[in-house]
């Protein structure tokens, strides 16, 4: 009798906690048993849902644009319901690892130009050629260099989304007021630490000339394409303690003049465009990808303010141009999606069909399609008709983009953002402080091969 | 945490071993079994694999291959960043586990007081330790903190020009332990709890003897506390050494400024997940593991020369 009664709770008491996990699983049961609709549709079709999961970084701009042409996408295809997760830049490529090493990302992934290589060798992304030959993913419009961008090994991975040059993005009201020229396209290092030290002057505490972007690994990296090297040769750095002087140096003129914002200002900027100065209304100029162009004139908090868009400087005397022209970001597939054709079809949609990308407009960069640059030519607003420009501008001076990022990266780029840290707030001495840098980097950098 | 819960299963499971025999406890095992699936599915396993990988290079995305105790030595003798972290760590360990524990202690001798509507306080000044781990009470922090935030207005209201304090490397910690002490509240309920159990003739007896207020804290209230102490010093440490969301959100996730709130789990994260060598930061969990073991095994044993027990410790 007793033992009846132990046995009854016993079975309860199990069936509560199992229960919870059953429930969990059964969810996913619709999105695995859809998985065999490639085949002949039968009569429950309606109830046997694609369902697909898509993942992306950006800002509040992007989410709302991506949204909508994905809302699009459903609309023609009832059958396929997709999943939006999306978030900042900050901490997404640790959350997609995280997923990817619990074989459970999502099918659809946004993926940069830095990390396309490490993930592509690992197979966690989806080979597209199958695809592109089967016809749900047409690339015949498509700018040749960005293919081969997307392609590790002979094989297609990723799909540029839009093509991308950085560049600085500077308030036009501010300018105006002060009289200052906009810049051309042959303005030099000095020239940007003249302009910025003559706005710190006229305007006062409280605002700068630019934002402090020595810690911006990118940025100092078109300095180091400026003296004809890259910035990572052969697995190892690639830039010389001169190209770091010389970079830290002038990033110290500005500090001293105040015409850069304090180190304190600094260290509380994110690469959330709401948080920079420009945005903010408390600096005239920053640096950024042509694409944020949009995102940026979004945070702005004074609107009526227009934000133009400039080449970066040039070094005096410099070997080649800095400037290039990056795939914005990719869209690639998972590698163990069970829907790998629906998900070609996304990637189509939002890179081919004329509604979508009128949707998406230029926010994620200039479109890699042909047909869709002319067709949305006649209708650009303000902002996109500046970047589609300063993207053909850059085209006509350019050199070819560095190949991808080396394994160790995201390690190093960590370090320089506290070496310029430590050099902004006056800890240790450069020489000394660059000198640490570069053993320690080219260390992560020979152990991550 | 988990130098609690490694002690904890080897004692329940030989006491489990011993009795399996008899009928009776056989439901017991079976009252005990969704505990124990859980503990070996979601934690041992876990705790084991994470033994193993810390001696690869197992970096999430590809299969890990193994390395020894390289890991180890590295950690040991070339991260500089390791040392920081430790340091780093220490420091607001030993800030704030003192300041939390004080301050929990005297609002709990506040309220202790017999005022009108405990029920009321004790909810209010719990709240904090319920909401201080989240990410919307750090964010809040860091803006409250911030540059132009609530605090530098007030302070200029008063004609003082403050720094950024979560953005200043010499203050970035300490605004980190002053969140952490302001989630006194668990600590403090546990106090007030403690003392509610002192016998009120102690003072009684001892205000006869012509004892003052001061004299009785020293002489009655806090010895008998000493176990109450103890457990919540044991707790206070453990949780510290592993705190991670505040800074995380605060710096950002970069332990910023200047690495100066790079706590020991931050930066176990930042490897990991991050820079993606899980092996590493595997062998840096099973480091922390030993560290809070080694003091929580100092606390114990020092224990036998402060801690009172009033039935003598049996």
């Amino acid at each position: 009798m007793i033992k009846n009664k132990f046995g009854i709770v016993m079975v309860l008491s199990l069936s509560l906690i199992f229960g919870g996990c059953s429930a969990q699983g059964s969810k996913e049961q619709p999105g695995a048993g859809a998985s065999t609709d490639n085949g002949s549709g039968s009569s429950d079709s309606n109830s046997q849902k694609v369902e697909l999961r898509i993942t992306w970084w950006g800002s509040q701009t992007r989410h709302d644009l991506t949204i909508k042409a994905l809302e699009l996408f459903q609309q023609k295809h009832p059958d396929i319901v997709i999943k939006p997760e999306y978030s900042g830049w900050d901490g997404y490529f640790d959350k997609l690892s995280t997923q990817v090493a619990g074989a459970n990302a999502p099918d659809l992934i946004q993926m940069d130009y830095a990390f396309l290589t490490d993930y592509a060798n690992r197979d966690a992304l989806l080979d597209l050629d199958t695809y592109t030959q089967s016809g749900d993913l047409k690339i015949d419009k498509h700018d040749p260099s960005m293919i081969t961008a997307g392609t590790v090994n002979d094989k297609l991975y990723a799909i540029t989304l839009g093509v991308n040059a950085p560049g600085v993005v500077y308030s036009s009201k501010v300018f105006k007021e002060l009289n200052i020229a906009d810049p051309d396209t042959s303005w030099t290092w000095e020239d940007f630490a003249k302009i910025a030290q003559q706005i710190k002057d006229a305007k006062g505490d409280g605002y700068v000339g630019a934002a402090d972007n020595s810690g911006t690994f990118n940025i100092f990296q078109i300095m180091v394409r400026q003296s004809g090297r890259a910035l990572f040769e052969d697995g190892q750095l690639g830039a010389t303690k001169e190209d770091f002087s010389n970079w830290f140096q002038l990033w110290n003129d500005l500090r001293a003049g105040g015409a850069i914002t304090s180190p304190e200002a600094t260290a509380t900027m994110t690469t959330a465009l709401e948080t920079r100065p420009l945005a903010l209304g408390t600096g005239a100029m920053d640096f950024t990808w042509s694409n944020q162009l949009i995102a940026f004139q979004k945070a702005m908090k004074d609107s009526d303010d227009l934000l133009k868009i400039q080449v970066l400087p040039h070094l005096k005397g410099e070997v080649k141009s800095g400037e290039y022209l990056k795939p914005g970001q990719f869209m690639s597939g998972y590698s163990k999606t069970q829907h790998p054709k629906e998900v070609a079809m996304v990637i189509d949609f939002l890179v081919n069909d004329p509604e979508a990308t009128a949707i998406l407009g230029s926010e994620r960069g200039v479109p890699v399609n042909s047909d869709i640059r002319a067709q949305m030519a006649s209708t650009l607003s303000e902002t996109d008709q500046m970047i589609f420009n300063f993207v053909d501008t850059v085209a006509k001076d350019k050199s070819d983009i560095d190949p991808p990022y080396p394994q160790g990266f995201s390690e190093v780029d960590k370090n320089f953002r506290t070496l310029s840290e430590q050099i902004a707030f006056g800890q240790g001495e450069l020489s000394g402080n660059i000198d640490e840098f570069m053993t320690s980097s080219n260390s992560v950098l020979s152990k991550a091969k | 945490m988990t130098a609690s819960s490694m002690t904890k299963p080897q004692k329940r499971s030989k006491r489990a071993k011993k009795s399996a025999a008899s009928p009776n406890n056989r439901a017991a095992l079976f009252f005990l079994a969704p505990w124990l699936i859980g503990l070996i599915c979601l934690t041992l396993g876990p705790v084991l694999a994470s033994l193993y990988f810390s001696l690869t290079d197992y970096s999430i995305l590809a299969s890990p291959n193994w390395v020894g105790l390289s890991n180890y030595t590295e950690m040991l003798t070339a991260d500089k960043l390791f040392g920081t972290s430790l340091k780093v760590t220490f420091t607001y360990v030993f800030a704030s586990v003192p300041l939390k524990l004080i301050f929990a202690l005297g609002v709990a001798l506040l309220l202790n007081k017999g005022i009108k509507g405990l029920g009321i306080y004790r909810t209010i000044y719990y709240i904090p330790s319920l909401l201080g781990g989240s990410i919307a009470i750090s964010m809040l922090w860091r803006k409250m903190l911030g540059g132009d935030g609530l605090v530098n207005q007030v302070l200029l209201k008063v004609g003082i020009h403050a720094p950024d304090w979560v953005a200043n490397p010499k203050y970035a910690l300490y605004s980190i332990v002053l969140l952490s002490v302001w989630q006194f509240g668990s600590s403090m309920i546990i106090f007030l709890s403690g003392l509610k159990q002192i016998p009120s003739d102690y003072y009684e007896a001892s205000s006869v003897d012509g004892a003052g207020k001061i004299r009785q804290f020293w002489s009655i209230t806090l010895p008998i506390l000493t176990p109450v102490i103890f457990f919540n010093l044991v707790m206070q440490i453990i949780t510290s050494f592993q705190s991670f969301t505040q800074a995380f959100v605060i710096s950002n996730g970069s332990g910023g400024p200047l690495n100066s709130t790079l706590m020991y789990s931050l930066y176990l994260y930042k490897k990991g997940f991050a820079f993606f060598q899980m092996g590493y930061a595997s062998a840096m969990a099973w480091v922390l593991l030993l560290i809070i073991g080694c003091f929580t095994f100092i606390i114990f044993r020092s224990s036998r020369g402060w801690v009172h027990y009033e039935d003598g410790g049996k």
